[in-house]
């Protein structure tokens, strides 16, 4: 467990070794890990995916509804997240044509960057959110986009419920689809995430010497204009964290990795009820993501700096992302003629990399 | 601007209120879905002549199959929410203020309440989910279709025009 002092402070910049860093996330942070991962992918070695879908899945059938906004919606209500069968699951051949037109029109590093990359897919066999039909397809999707058969590493034997999988006896029984979506197992899974993108690594440890930070995440928004600020189109927190191990501090080289929460899982979710802020019961979970899933332990150890972005509930008539998910089907763009959720550009892929690139990495 | 949207700019600021939004929103979206199901049938129609290979039926009835499954899940959880309302009715003791007794009267009303809101919203979603599935796979395979006919040589006639390359797959 760890704990944070009252301090907020800005994001220091630390020895990371560029080129290295990583990523990770659940459910919407999955969704979100692949599209940091390829609009980024100079500065990735690997990503972790626990159910996650392909890159812009939210558009894989147009014709789903004549509003653009709409289609985006369906298409990943019920094609990325519930596909009926795996025939209406999202086509991983198109989504991979549409990454290298998107790499060609410049809005995401090339494509060619991600062929050394290491990548962990998992999906629980019990999972009733994002169904493993369509989590195959990511496998699918980055197969085709030339990452190697032997750098992927795709589970999908563990009977989990949607969940990212400790072996905390508090957190909720494996095969559950429940908030907060922590799920007791046998393994630790951010850490086989680390393991199989960083190569062999040092236990974790027992009793970590390190910090967790508190940073003020509005600085890396500054560049919003006001109609965005208004309308919440960034639905990010006030503050995310970083775990900053000791040695790290000290000054010894390091790694960048970022875990990304899910969707209700982020420090300050509030359920919506009945279409309000149900800020009378909010969930006793705040910030369990960051302490208790098992990445600072083995940050401590291997010197990887965690750093963790925060989302959080938006739904004001502009905004819709009442459960504090990462935008991967478009909320957080001004048009939805011309999406940008998912390139360089796009408001969170934005804010983080700022923040990536302010600790060094 | 979309076909929607110039026709909610069309209409007098005066009736631009809040519930006329809303319910031009429901009308939006209930056409949406009238559309979508007329055009999933016309295209069908239109197709699966064409298509009735052995793999599309299989797949057709394994669509059928995954919606019938999810309507017996969702009756199941009915049966479920509708068991454990009757199980906590069962074991409520008196109260011992008039408030009290109101409160645990209101729970039961409420949870019912929920119960039958959830299975009702499952079910549009249900709906939604069936039409959109089921557009995206019939589009899947009228392109395949389009992309074989293209792509299938014309025996014993010889041409000079270059034929043009097959489309990979739709969506």
């Amino acid at each position: 467990m760890f704990a944070t002092d009252s301090k907020v402070v800005q994001l220091g910049k630390y020895n990371v070794q560029q080129g290295q860093s990583s990523v990770s996330g659940l459910s919407s942070g999955a969704f979100m890990t692949v599209q940091l991962h390829l609009a980024h992918s100079a500065s990735f070695v690997g990503a972790g995916i626990i159910a996650g879908g392909p890159f812009r899945c939210a558009e894989t059938f147009p014709g789903a509804a004549p509003v653009a906004e709409d289609a985006f919606i369906q298409n990943s209500l019920y094609i990325c997240l519930n596909p009926l069968v795996p025939q209406t699951a999202p086509n991983a051949e198109h989504l991979a044509r549409l990454a290298r037109q998107t790499a060609a029109a410049g809005e995401i590093d090339p494509v060619e960057h991600l062929a050394d990359d290491r990548v962990y897919i998992f999906t629980g066999s019990k999972d009733e959110v994002v169904f493993s039909d369509t989590v195959a397809r990511t496998k699918r999707f980055y197969e085709l986009l030339g990452i190697k058969a032997e750098h992927i590493d795709y589970d999908d034997t563990v009977p989990a419920g949607h969940s990212i999988i400790t072996r905390n006896p508090e957190d909720s029984p494996l095969g559950t689809n429940q908030p907060p979506y922590i799920n007791q197992g046998d393994f630790i899974q951010s850490h086989r995430v680390l393991g199989h993108i960083h190569g062999k690594l040092n236990p974790p440890s027992e009793r970590p010497s390190g910090r967790l930070v508190r940073f003020d995440q509005r600085e890396f928004l500054d560049f919003l204009d006001d109609d965005d600020k208004n309308a919440r189109r960034d639905s990010m927190s006030d503050y995310g964290y970083a775990y900053i191990p000791k040695a790290v501090e000290d000054g010894e080289p390091a790694r960048v990795h970022i875990a990304l929460h899910g969707c209700k899982q982020g420090y300050n979710y509030v359920e919506y009820t009945n279409g309000r802020r149900d800020t009378q019961n909010a969930p006793p979970y705040g910030n369990r993501y960051v302490t208790t899933t098992g990445y600072n332990e083995l940050a401590d150890s291997n010197n990887f700096i965690i750093l963790y972005p925060q989302a959080e509930g938006t739904d004001n008539g502009y905004t819709q992302n009442p459960e504090g998910c990462w935008d991967w089907w478009g909320y957080s763009s001004a048009n939805a003629q011309r999406p940008d959720y998912y390139s360089r550009n796009a408001i969170q892929i934005r804010a983080i990399h700022d923040m990536l690139k302010r600790l060094g990495g | 601007m979309s076909f929607y949207e110039s026709i909610t700019a069309a209409v007098p600021p005066a009736f631009q209120n809040p519930v006329t939004q809303r319910l031009d929103s429901l009308g939006q979206l209930c056409s949406q879905s009238v559309s979508r199901q007329w055009n999933n049938g016309l295209t069908a129609a239109a197709a699966l002549p064409s298509l009735a290979t052995p793999d599309t039926l299989y797949e057709a009835w394994a669509l059928q199959l995954a919606v019938w499954q999810r309507l017996q899940k969702q009756g199941e959880q009915w049966w479920n929410g509708l068991a454990a309302i009757g199980a906590e009715r069962g074991e409520l003791r008196r109260a011992n203020t008039l408030s009290k007794f109101f409160e645990q009267e209101y729970n039961l009303y409420a949870q019912f309440g929920e119960l039958v809101s959830g299975q009702f919203t499952n079910l549009l979603e249900l709906m939604d989910n069936i039409q959109v599935d089921y557009g995206y796979w019939i589009a899947q395979k009228v392109h395949a279709a389009h992309a074989a006919t293209e792509a299938r040589p014309h025996d014993g006639v010889s041409s000079t025009r270059t034929r043009k390359p097959a489309v990979e797959n739709a969506a």
